[in-house]
């Protein structure tokens, strides 16, 4: 007989066949969901659109040319509820950038949950090179730029919205920037070292905090140069020890005026700072006095003063929200000139306040005499900015200046010290249009109770149970209706 | 496939003739009542936030892994047990229509004690006062995105099911080994999940697949089609290789 009439060869090749079949028809699944996985679809079917990116949003992701990589350490198992919602809320937008920015069947947007407990080697990896440590790092990065998210940046105080969307928009936007943001430090009057890690003359803490912003910083002296340099996106003056002179002021006022430039002031008491004329062109008067209190519900223990009060402007909103005090030494105040010229296109805010306990006084050193000029909550810092006019007729962002009179808390002894920190990141976000390049809205999380009275409950048991005795009903219907038949 | 539609009217008169249905679609929602009457409970205890329809549809796995079993362990092992499988098969009736028709039958039902379910939020909505809160018992967004999901979900449930049946003659056997599949699928993947397999493709390929997650987009009123296009695919997979076993061991 010959070999293939035989049934076991013929089983034997049935049964490879089938073998090969399935295989084959494996190989078409998996190819299918590839493509599937590659080129996908989503909707919204909430009516209003609670998950959908906002439309700014989209636009700007459609111009995004570099893949964007996403790190981030939470985890999904934590044992904590906030860890778990930060966890699910993250995770549902980050779903909708990657949809956004699919392209071709390619994701620019790569999302890496990483396990630090369990991920020691990567763990190290993301310490090394983006200084992060523990379980609740959110990193955006695209090339060698990067930026940390914190949590401050995605939930409102009372954790009733969710901020998210603004705050990965605006980190996306700035790791994918082309040009790095750059400050520069003036240099030349006995101001604070940026380089320096003394606790009184040095704030590298501060410098430490705009490098993981992705932003570059350098020192200037503006004396010896010509004008301020094209790529300078901020000043920083840092307790000026010795007045400007009169060109350097005019050079600072250039920049200002006719560059939209950004200036951040610190300035320190009982100081000349000379910068008089520039401040008044900004409606803003830093006398040479000194801020003294004497209420206990306004002095830390250590002497320091502890201010509270704030006015509402995006500088200080987190601090309002958070209920955040700063912590300081002596300040000087800074008010907004009401003698200044009027000018539409600016707009002055004082931006915090001493206790009403306050007073300020005159420090007359040779005699040393203590002259009381003022009593009551005094303005030590005051936010200035001007609307430019474009050719077109449209108001856009124009220079801004912000004046505090304490130099004291951004150096490294005070910064890391109750809201200080937040309250220079943001004042510097403000400065460099981190905070209002966006207007995204943010978004409710939504809260559900339902009142339920005992006697609602019995109701709703037996109403639920309506149901399956429902079908139970039909079911014996049927029943009946088969047997008589 | 000219026998489908005789077969799957066959097999669907015997489903809505069947005691066993009812009985199994009462226990069901009254099951599934229970577990809505506690969900709201917790929402009346203290504020949550997610919706009721929500929480419920989280839970789908649980009727899953023993209803699923249940509903398709009698398909081919029932009929292989008492012999009927061969004596059909020698009629111009093909494995692939035969599968096909029981596959259908047991996701209609399926498909139409989960709708079922919907009249559990109706019957809140009705008992309850009228206001904003008790108005999100009935969000459709999420009902229509959960059942979305369960029905996606549902074809490859139902196909495994199906399969499990054509393997072995004794019903026990396949309800078992189609709640082992089930639980490795659904549970499984979530606790392999936990193993650091790095950033690699097996990490990729298994968030891809998570239910848990797909669920929670689709929950939210997000309807996205990569889900369609797994569930769909593997399950059409799966029906292929029951209509192969069930050819070749006749």
């Amino acid at each position: 007989m010959h070999t293939l009439d035989d049934f076991r060869y013929t089983r034997w090749i049935r049964n490879l066949n089938l073998c090969l079949q399935i295989l084959l028809s494996f190989t078409l699944v998996i190819g299918l969901n590839y493509l599937g996985f590659k080129e996908y679809y989503r909707k919204d079917l909430t009516q209003t659109h609670n998950f959908s990116l906002n439309p700014e949003t989209l636009a700007y992701l459609r111009q995004i040319q570099k893949p964007v990589h996403i790190i981030i350490t939470l985890q999904k198992n934590a044992n904590s509820d906030v860890a778990k919602k930060y966890y699910n809320d993250i995770g549902a937008i980050l779903r909708e950038y990657q949809y956004a920015t699919h392209k071709n069947g390619e994701n620019q947007f790569t999302i890496e949950y990483v396990n630090v407990f369990q991920q020691h080697n990567r763990a190290e990896e993301l310490a090394k090179l983006y200084n992060v440590r523990g379980d609740t790092a959110i990193l955006v990065i695209c090339g060698e730029k990067y930026r940390e998210i914190l949590g401050v940046d995605l939930y409102d105080a009372k954790t009733s919205h969710f901020k998210g969307e603004q705050a990965f928009t605006s980190a996306i936007l700035d790791v994918t920037a082309n040009e790095k943001k750059k400050i520069y430090c003036i240099q030349g009057h006995g101001e604070l070292n940026p380089d320096s890690s003394d606790p009184i003359q040095g704030f590298s803490a501060a410098m430490m905090i705009l490098q993981h912003k992705n932003i570059a910083v350098e020192g200037l002296d503006l004396a010896k140069s010509v004008n301020v340099p094209d790529d300078a996106n901020l000043l920083i003056v840092a307790s000026p020890q010795v007045p400007f002179l009169k060109q350097e002021e005019e050079k600072l006022r250039r920049y200002l005026s006719e560059r939209n430039g950004r200036l951040l002031v610190f300035l320190a008491v009982e100081k000349e700072h000379g910068l008089d004329d520039l401040f008044y062109d900004w409606a803003i008067r830093a006398d040479n006095v000194t801020i003294f209190d004497d209420s206990s519900d306004y002095i830390s223990s250590s002497g320091d003063f502890i201010i509270k009060r704030c006015e509402k402007h995006p500088i200080t909103q987190s601090l309002i929200d958070l209920q955040i005090q700063l912590l300081m030494g002596f300040s000087r105040p800074v008010k907004v000139d009401r003698g200044a010229g009027f000018d539409e296109q600016r707009k002055v805010v004082p931006l915090l306040y001493t206790s009403e306990s306050s007073w300020s006084q005159k420090m007359t050193k040779a005699k040393g005499n203590k002259e009381k000029i003022v009593r009551g909550g005094q303005s030590i810092a005051v936010c200035a900015e001007r609307n430019a006019v474009s050719q077109l007729g449209i108001k856009i962002a124009g220079g801004r200046l912000i004046v505090f009179g304490n130099a004291d808390f951004v150096t490294n002894s005070r910064l890391g010290v109750l809201g200080n920190s937040f309250l220079f990141q943001n004042a510097v976000n403000w400065c460099l249009d981190c905070d209002n390049l966006l207007n995204i809205p943010p978004r409710p999380t939504h809260n559900y109770q339902l009142s339920l009275t005992r006697k609602d409950f019995m109701w709703l048991s037996i109403n639920i149970l309506i149901v399956p005795c429902a079908v139970a009903m039909v079911g014996l219907l049927i029943m009946i209706l088969r047997k008589s038949n | 496939m000219k026998h489908f539609f005789p077969l799957l009217r066959n097999e669907l008169r015997l489903l809505v003739f069947s005691p066993s249905t009812y009985i199994a679609a009462v226990l069901f929602l009254g099951f599934m009542g229970f577990l809505y009457l506690f969900i709201l409970q917790q929402f009346a205890l203290e504020p949550r936030e997610s919706l009721p329809s929500i929480d419920f549809m989280r839970v789908f796995w649980l009727p899953v892994l023993f209803m699923v079993p249940l509903l398709t362990m009698k398909s081919f092992a029932e009929e292989k047990r008492v012999g009927t499988l061969e004596s059909l098969m020698t009629t111009p009736i093909n494995a692939l229509e035969l599968t096909f028709a029981k596959f259908f039958a047991s996701y209609v039902f399926y498909m139409v004690i989960w709708l079922s379910c919907f009249l559990l939020a109706v019957a809140a909505y009705i008992t309850l006062p009228s206001n904003s809160v008790n108005a999100k018992l009935l969000d459709f967004a999420s009902w229509i995105g959960g059942y979305s999901f369960v029905a996606l979900s549902g074809l490859l449930y139902i196909a495994i099911g199906i399969l499990t049946s054509s393997l072995s003659k004794s019903q026990l056997i396949s309800g078992m080994l189609c709640f082992c599949l089930l639980f490795t699928l659904i549970i499984g993947e979530r606790i392999i999940m936990e193993i650091p397999w790095g950033d690699g493709i097996i990490t990729s390929t298994l968030e891809k697949l998570q239910a848990f997650d797909q669920l929670e987009d689709f929950c939210h009123g997000i309807v996205d089609s990569r889900p369609l296009v797994l569930y769909a695919t593997s399950a059409l997979f799966t029906l292929g290789i029951t209509a192969s076993i069930v050819d070749s061991r006749i």
